[in-house]
């Protein structure tokens, strides 16, 4: 297990590396200066943008820059956001803790359901629920999230009235204590339940197959014949064995969800980096936009690890099999 | 170290071939083609799309599929109005005057939507074709020939896995341009990954097999073996993953209009139902059909790669196959083990 862990973490690091380099290569392609950003519309001396370019390590070869950008991120230090004037370490810090409730929240959303619905056809057999689980997965993978969101809001908030249109709280008289928890849950419901459904047609997807493959086992036939249960061959053999796969997809509809939140936060006006990110492009504020990125993909390369960890650990097959 | 369960030490060394006049050409040619014929490739056109339409989602994929394309295609004369033109009052409803009402500057919906199958209709196949390029020249490559080019070049893929490819796609739109090429050029390389990595266990897998090792015997080159031998093994999961991602290249192009990073100078579903979200609270109509025709255009890519995964990959069972006949769930298990061929789903079968 150690020497697995190890591996796969080594294994991380260089492909988080190359993530920056990426990002680095697209930030040099794009067009526009940035000392002429940061100064604004108006005409340098040469002297005062000699002093810039200098300061800012651009007169560098591009892999002395890297190792500047490189070193700077390591101290936490991802740029400066010229329309925000500030930092985008604290631009992006601020606005990250609520894309992660909505994505965390959109995950267990989607794995308790997926399982659930996923099983559904294996306690039942059956072709009827068979089909009309078949059905609610193609639709999930087919439907844009956006929309499902506006149909959300059309139905749920403006038609009905139960869930607010948009944001992540009142602006004013925010209820406290138990009803402020409540509050929140009701400002949440409508954004994770549509961010959660194309990872909740993979999840179910997968522990459909997956159920109805275990059930094919001789090791079920086996214990058939020992006399056991159905309600115990469900949860001893058939539950257990099946959910070995489904932790991947879980993991994996992570990332989804964090690209999904892209779409989502700008359905329902979430103060989040996807959000963040689309103001980010209109104030054409790459510094921004590139840590962004990085952000992104440092937490879903942290994820994939935690995932491939849990299963290693879960599954000694997968150990070995490295 | 291993590349998904293979050890690296087994590095292919390049076969060598001898000269083909050594060896009789002839003679292996024949019995190649003996010992094996890819199933999707000896029966006639008409068989093949007999088989097809016989599929549960074949006959639906072809309807929706003309429909679309039609649309895409005779847009100029089936849409009513010019789509960019102001025709009438703003937020006229819909199923009067105007079939689906106009927007909140007066301009026909029902003419940006047939418009709309354009841009959706050209992302998905350009953008599908390009993913299939990619992934067969990567993924090929890395499966045959093995060893460090495999390593390095799905390192390279997995680069592309990690970054979710709506905000890669976003990212890259934002920096260097919306124009439909760059679109349509962005979500191809973004969706690769997933064709190569088919593509290489396919060609890892057939590059063993006897009738390669054959061939190799036989003194044909490279590009025999590749392209006459093996290539036409391989394709058929790549191209039903393909046809596939086509339905994501949609929804991403969809995603990308929404945010407001789609061509500006044409139509798009995504674009409209940006517009629409001012109005969400007012004017329901302007987010439905938009959103409707996005809907099916990604369905009928994702049925034709179910009904072309049924008839190129017969042998792939399916968990439909699999239904337990509406009976209580122990009671065909009974009878299992007289089937054993008959259970057991390969991973990422689809359906």
């Amino acid at each position: 297990m150690i020497t697995y862990s190890v591996r796969r973490i080594l294994h991380s690091i260089p492909l988080f590396l190359s993530v920056l380099i990426m990002m680095f290569i697209l930030l040099q392609l794009t067009p526009g200066d940035p000392i002429q950003d940061l100064i604004g519309a108006y005409p340098v001396p040469p002297a005062y943008r000699a002093t810039l370019v200098a300061e800012y390590h651009l007169n560098q070869s591009l892999p002395g820059r890297f190792v500047y950008y490189l070193w700077n991120m390591l101290h936490g230090n991802l740029g400066y956001s010229y329309a925000g004037h500030t930092s985008v370490t604290s631009l992006i810090f601020g606005a990250l803790p609520n894309t992660l409730l909505l994505v965390a929240a959109g995950t267990v959303v989607s794995m308790v359901f997926g399982i659930l619905l996923g099983f559904l056809p294996v306690l039942m057999g059956g072709r009827f629920v068979d089909g009309v689980v078949n059905v609610g997965v193609v639709a999930g993978f087919a439907i844009p999230t956006f929309w499902f969101g506006q149909l959300l809001i059309l139905f749920f908030a403006v038609h009905l009235g139960w869930f607010p249109v948009s944001g992540m709280g009142p602006l004013f008289g925010a209820d406290t204590g138990i009803a402020g928890i409540f509050q929140h849950i009701q400002y949440l419901t409508l954004p994770v339940l549509a961010l959660s459904i194309p990872a909740l047609a993979n999840i179910t997807r997968v522990q459909q197959q997956s159920g109805l493959e275990a059930l094919g086992n001789d090791y079920i036939v086996t214990a058939e014949l020992k006399g056991l249960s159905a309600g115990q061959i469900i949860r001893r053999h058939v539950l257990r064995n099946s959910l070995l796969p489904v932790v991947t997809v879980i993991g994996y509809g992570f990332g989804t969800a964090m690209a999904g939140t892209v779409l989502i936060e700008n359905v329902f006006g979430w103060p989040g980096i996807g959000n963040l990110l689309i103001l980010s492009i209109n104030r054409r504020d790459n510094q921004v936009i590139i840590g962004i990125v990085m952000v992104a993909a440092a937490i879903i390369i942290l994820t994939n690890l935690v995932t491939d960890l849990i299963y290693g650990a879960l599954d000694p097959r997968i150990r070995a099999r490295s | 170290m291993t590349v998904d369960g293979v050890p690296l030490d087994e590095a292919v060394t390049p076969v060598e071939v001898q000269p083909r006049d050594e060896v009789s050409a002839e003679a292996p040619a024949g019995a190649i083609e003996d010992i094996y014929l890819p199933p999707s490739f000896i029966h006639s056109a008409r068989g093949w799309l007999r088989r097809f339409v016989r599929t549960k989602f074949g006959l639906v994929s072809i309807i929706l599929m003309v429909l679309l394309a039609g649309m895409a295609l005779f847009a100029p004369t089936l849409a009513p109005y010019n789509p960019n033109s102001i025709v009438g009052p703003p937020f006229a409803s819909p199923f009067g005057h105007y079939l689906f009402g106009t927007d909140e500057i007066g301009r026909d919906v029902l003419s940006n939507f047939i418009y709309g199958a354009r841009v959706s209709m050209v992302v998905g196949a350009a953008s599908g074709l390009l993913a299939l390029l990619l992934g067969c020249v990567i993924g090929g490559l890395a499966g045959y020939l093995g060893g460090v080019v495999d390593v390095v070049l799905m390192r390279f893929a997995e680069l592309f896995m990690v970054i979710p490819s709506l905000i890669l796609a976003v990212v890259v739109v934002a920096l260097l341009g919306s124009q439909l090429l760059y679109i349509v050029l962005i979500i191809g390389f973004t969706l690769w990954p997933q064709e190569a990595r088919i593509a290489r266990s396919q060609f890892l897998t057939l590059r063993e097999r006897d009738f390669v090792h054959g061939a190799r015997v036989a003194g044909f080159r490279w590009s025999h073996i590749v392209f006459r031998e093996i290539l036409p093994n391989a394709i058929a999961p790549v191209i039903v993953q393909v046809t596939l991602d086509a339905g994501s290249a949609i929804l991403l192009e969809a995603g990308l209009s929404f945010l407001g990073l789609g061509d500006p100078s044409m139509p798009s579903w995504g674009k409209m139902l940006q517009d629409a979200q001012s109005y969400l609270t007012t004017n329901q109509w302007l987010s439905i059909f938009p959103g409707i025709g996005i809907l099916f255009a990604v369905l009928a890519f994702n049925f034709l790669g179910h009904a072309l995964n049924e008839v190129m990959n017969p042998r792939a069972p399916r968990v439909s196959a699999l239904s337990l006949g509406g009976h209580m769930v122990l009671r065909p298990l009974a009878t299992s083990w007289r089937r054993p061929g008959a259970r057991g789903i390969p991973e990422g079968s689809v359906l």
